[in-house]
């Protein structure tokens, strides 16, 4: 197939319209239907992905598979995907059809919500698949869309407010980003991202300032210590779904900008800010850990380990090492699985209590003890215990930052452990304890189908976390390309 | 033939943890067991027929990326041949303790299927354990070991709904992880001096690098990795807590998990003998740690915690003795020490488990007592382990010195190079001694100081759990005089006859102490903590650390996390959430008013789109 990227592009957009035009009511059917057509259009967009995967050439450090068509006023439709991409793709495309059955105890205007999510989908697949900068601009930009609509619309009380705050959040690091896009546009004559790469900028450009404005959006999606404040919140006050793709995905979109264009675009830039990263990383990893160790809330704790454990990957690219940026890649995807599976914990306890106040339980493993199993594996991943996806990319980061930065990554593992206070700390309050609260008396343990989300999650962790090559090999030759211009840009 | 060894506990574990509703709660019981009994009768097998030359077998493909490549394998060789002996023995005597043991626990309630977790969790300790002395390579190493922790954690936090419980499970977890974060960079930085993460790669490039700081660094790391996970100084304080765990878990964590920290800096001797700064710490920790818990293990009332600073007393003498690093001398002596401190240990843990199950799960022995005659044989093995520790001056110490044999000259070695240190392990032997006995007086001798009641409801322990301490108890006795045959057939150089007897008489002194202190004047105990109050506290509190570091690092931490995550997290967010609410109605109006949640999306979108189309190819068109 020729566009089988177009393809896993734009599926969930045309499931979306289908929804937006046909589905009519608002009876349980059709919240039903609205779940299937979602669910169903997600779960395709995986299968075709899986052509991708297996059809992709280990071997080829450029893009493959690429679609390029002229359109109208000189603009080229570009996508591609190279060993850095691809499993950012496959992450995405394998946890949405997850995240929307995790989604199935929604009620209120459905149909909305998995347009909303479905728009997520597109537009966070077409920021990865896109080597066109104004595409790329776009769709990455545009994500934040469904976040706001979802904010504004299922964000409760304070969910506009924060939709407002996202946006000034947001903007003003695009509008910096867009600026740097067209003077590189302008200097160079194209908005192809390979031809870019190789471009000699003129000198009047400077690399530092342009890694910095690329870096202004990116920072804030990723989030990058002190822009994080923003994330909490908005996951608190989203529905659980949108929160996890959030948490999973978005964030990714950051880690991998900076990564495909502050390190691969202006590896001078990229290493005069290297210091910089690494202590903000550090930062952010102890920060987050400090906060997670104090959260009242699930949400919250989630949300603060999470920004934790971008600060690996951060650390992990900015290492100027093949080990490192390979660790940071495979980490982005154990990130997004684990965390996917830590909200899949907290949407099941969620939908059967209404609650994700720390307070508000206690002993739950009594009454559920699968999803109390569940809840120790992911939390086990999280920690990054060999044998599941969390080990690797940990254990290869470190490799790499401890040939340059060996305080930090001590750092950064001591922050480690106070994550696993943190999180042991409230599956003690919340799993573990007895069982005393009436209200937790009557849980049920998970269902058929959060069962399955489980065991395709578990059982992911567990391959990942034995058989990690599948991952290590595939992004090695875009990575050694990558980070052999980065390590020159050092010297 | 060792794969099986390795995997059969796993087997187990998988067959008691998955389906036990379709075997029924005994069969799952039975089944771990069976298969905890199979992979030990096969290590006895395998160990009678081993050779003594290294066998290394490849299983599968593991981490790869660029250079790095570690496969799981297995190594077979002297150090975990008797490793694999040692831990698959006091798994299955654990498991078959624990079919007696757990047949009633008064934390669950009736009716509720708590065993098959338990024995799966055994099960799946043990197969962990295995990996970790059958790597080949430093990440399979460090699998083993994480791995061991999670099943200590699971172990330790076992009755979930006990605070105490979960707390020692989270403090064992974090210490342990500290340790692992520090293994992890030696790991990576020996990886990177060697450019190989396989043992003996790594043993055949150190040698060159010896005296290299970095190859220093590197040790160091590890030791610190080893250190957390062997309970030495500062670390230590997760052991005691860990006790918590059931006693057939107390016995395996405490005698097998607390273990492998020594079995890292044993494996990985050839690479600490390079960095002789590292093992001279190393000896110095080892006393120290020794000492601290000699010291602490004396004046608790917690018949539990004792057990846990009675195997910090020996972990220390074991530190120790590897820090002297003097290459086949420390084998000679290890391969005693560390099979003969296990089996030690899970006897001890276990006779004391069958004490407190007695005496309705109270662990204060000094309200226990004459108990000798309800328990005869639970007070036959322990008066017997500690015949045993004080005769061989608690085997660590005291062996290479009654003994003639390499031993020997590990401990005039230690003596020469360290004199203070080699006192301050006496010291340590007879406090630890003392402590051991303590405990046995103060349960099994005297009158007895429990309610009548309890006393008269003491039932017969199931009969299964007299046979496995009555087995242990011949088993101990079996290696410590193959041993002493073993030895004095190898020629050895003596060193001074005094010298060679001093730790055997530190242990008589610490036996003879707590004959006087508990037998022969029982008031004594009491006369002395009203004497010297304050350090009767400071000891039994175990020196304060717990507190020190509670107020050392997790209040300062919580402190912070508060302080971040409300007051530098608003003040960070203020500007924005002024201007948020400012603007705030204005979104409100466009969301509710003029559109719905589709058209705003596709508007939104359009919007965007057109604008950066345009702007685009304006721009892309002057540009070219």
């Amino acid at each position: 197939m020729d566009n089988l990227l177009s393809i896993t592009i734009f599926i969930p957009a045309i499931a979306a319209a289908i929804l937006a035009i046909f589905l009519r009511g608002d009876d349980p059917e059709a919240h039903r239907n609205a779940k299937w057509v979602a669910f169903i259009a997600s779960a395709m967009t995986f299968v075709v992905s899986l052509f991708i995967l297996f059809d992709f050439d280990a071997g080829d450090p450029g893009f493959q598979f690429v679609e390029e068509h002229e359109w109208p006023f000189g603009v080229t439709y570009r996508v591609g995907v190279d060993g850095i991409s691809l499993w950012m793709v496959m992450l995405t495309t394998f946890l949405m059809p997850l995240i929307i059955a995790g989604a199935w105890a929604h009620e209120t205007r459905t149909k909305g919500y998995m347009i909303a999510l479905l728009m997520l989908e597109t537009l966070i697949l077409g920021a990865f698949l896109s080597f066109d900068l104004m595409f790329f601009f776009l769709f990455a930009e545009a994500a934040i869309i469904p976040l706001l609509v979802i904010l504004g619309l299922w964000g409760g009380d304070g969910g506009r407010a924060s939709a407002v705050k996202l946006i000034l959040y947001a903007v003003p690091g695009a509008v910096v980003m867009l600026i740097a896009m067209v003077v590189m546009t302008f200097d160079a004559g194209t908005t192809d991202i390979e031809a870019l790469k190789s471009h000699q900028f003129s000198d009047g450009i400077s690399p530092l300032w342009m890694a910095l404005a690329f870096l202004a959006s990116f920072a804030v999606k990723l989030p990058l210590w002190p822009l994080h404040v923003w994330i909490a919140g908005v996951q608190a006050r989203v529905p659980m779904a949108a929160a996890i793709v959030l948490a999973a995905l978005l964030t990714k979109i950051g880690a991998y900008g900076i990564l495909r264009f502050v390190i691969a675009m202006f590896p001078e830039g990229a290493a005069q800010l290297a210091p910089v990263l690494m202590w903000l990383s550090v930062a952010m990893i102890l920060y987050g850990a400090m906060v997670a160790l104090v959260a009242t809330d699930l949400v919250r704790l989630i949300a603060y380990a999470g920004i934790a454990h971008m600060g690996f990957v951060l650390l992990g690219m900015s290492s100027a090492t093949p080990q490192g940026v390979d660790g940071a890649i495979f980490m982005m995807v154990s990130h997004g699985i684990v965390m996917t599976a830590l909200m899949s914990v907290l949407v099941a306890l969620k939908d059967r209590t209404g609650s994700t106040d720390i307070a508000a339980f206690g002993g739950v493993a009594g009454r559920m003890p699968v999803l109390a199993f569940g809840a120790l594996i992911f939390t086990m991943a999280a920690l990054g215990v060999p044998a599941t996806s969390g080990f690797v990319g940990l254990f290869l980061i470190m490799i790499g930052l401890f040939q340059t930065q060996p305080v930090m990554a001590a750092l950064a593992l001591i922050g480690l452990a106070i994550v696993a206070a943190a999180l042991l700390g409230v599956i003690k309050r919340v799993i573990f304890g007895p069982l005393i609260k009436q209200s937790l008396k009557e849980l049920e343990d998970l269902d058929r189908r959060e069962l399955g989300s489980f065991a395709v999650l578990f059982g992911v962790v567990l391959y990942l976390g034995l058989v990690p090559g599948v991952i290590t090999e595939s992004t090695g030759a875009s990575v050694d390309a990558l980070v052999l211009g980065y390590q020159d840009a050092f010297e | 033939m060792e794969t099986i060894i390795l995997f059969a506990p796993l087997v187990g574990a998988l067959i008691a943890g998955l389906t036990w509703r379709a075997i029924s709660d005994a069969g799952a019981q039975w089944v771990a067991t069976g298969f905890a009994l199979f992979a030990a009768a096969l290590a006895w097998v395998l160990w009678f027929n081993f050779d003594g030359d290294l066998r290394q077998g490849y299983l599968m493909d593991w981490l790869r990326s660029g250079t790095v490549d570690a496969a799981i394998a297995l190594r077979l060789d002297a150090v975990s041949m008797q490793m694999m002996v040692a831990i698959t023995s006091a798994s299955a005597l654990a498991h078959l303790f624990a079919l007696g043991f757990m047949d009633r626990d008064k934390s669950f309630d009736e009716g509720l299927s708590f065993r098959p977790r338990f024995f799966a969790y055994l099960s799946l300790f043990t197969f962990a354990a295995l990996l970790l002395v059958v790597s080949d390579g430093l990440l399979q190493m460090l699998l083993g070991l994480q791995l061991s922790a999670v099943m200590a954690y699971l172990l330790i936090s076992f009755r979930t709904h006990f605070k105490n419980a979960n707390l020692a499970a989270i403090r064992t977890f974090v210490i342990n992880m500290l340790g692992h974060g520090a293994l992890i960079l030696g790991i990576a930085g020996l990886y990177l001096l060697t450019d190989s993460l396989q043992f003996d790669d790594i043993f055949d490039a150190v040698p060159e690098l010896a005296g290299d700081p970095a190859l220093t660094l590197c040790v160091a790391l590890v030791l610190l990795g080893a250190m957390a996970a062997s309970a030495q100084i500062l670390f230590h304080v997760w052991l005691p807590a860990a006790m918590e765990a059931p006693a057939p878990a107390a016995a395996l964590l405490s005698a097998v998990f607390a273990a492998s920290g020594a079995f890292i800096a044993w494996r990985l001797e050839p690479v600490f003998i390079e960095a002789r700064v590292v093992q001279d710490v190393m000896v110095w920790i080892g006393m120290a740690t020794a000492l601290l818990a000699g010291l602490a293990g004396a004046a608790q009332s917690d018949i539990k915690r004792t057990m846990g600073f009675i195997a910090i007393v020996q972990l220390g003498l074991i530190f120790t003795i590897l820090g002297l690093g003097l290459g086949d001398g420390v084998h000679q002596v290890m391969q005693v020490q560390i099979p003969l401190f296990m089996g030690l240990q899970v006897l001890l843990v276990l006779g004391v488990g069958a004490v407190t199950r007695s005496m309705d799960d109270s662990r204060d022995m000094t309200g226990f007592g004459g108990l000798r005659a309800k328990l005869p044989v639970v007070a036959m093995a322990m008066m017997l382990a500690g015949v045993v520790a004080t005769g061989v001056g608690f085997a660590q110490a005291g062996l290479g010195m009654i003994l003639p044999g390499p031993g020997n000259v590990v401990f005039a070695s230690a003596y020469l190079l360290h004199p203070v240190v080699f006192g301050g392990l006496c010291v340590a032997v007879a406090l630890g001694i003392f402590a051991l006995w303590r405990v046995i007086f103060l349960c099994f001798t005297g009158p007895s100081r429990a309610p009548s009641d309890v006393i008269d409801g003491i039932a017969a322990n199931p009969r299964v759990m007299n046979a496995v301490l009555a087995v242990l108890s011949v088993l101990i006795v079996g290696v410590v005089l193959w041993q002493i045959a073993r030895m004095s057939a190898m020629p050895g150089l003596a060193g001074p006859a005094w010298l060679a007897s001093l730790p055997f008489a530190s242990a008589v002194a610490g036996f003879v102490l707590a004959v006087w202190f508990y037998v022969l004047q029982p008031g004594l105990p009491k006369a002395f903590a009203q004497a010297v109050p304050a350090l009767h506290r400071l000891l039994g509190d175990g020196f304060h650390l717990d507190r020190a570091f509670g107020a050392i690092f997790t209040a300062p931490l919580r402190s912070l996390g508060s302080l971040f995550g409300e007051t530098v997290d608003n003040r960070l967010d203020a500007p924005m959430e002024a201007l948020g609410a400012r603007l705030e109605p204005r979104y409100s109006e466009i969301l509710d008013r003029r559109f719905g949640p589709v058209h705003l999306c596709c508007a939104a979108a359009i919007f965007f789109g057109l604008v950066a189309v345009i702007t685009w190819s304006v721009l892309a068109a002057g540009g070219a």
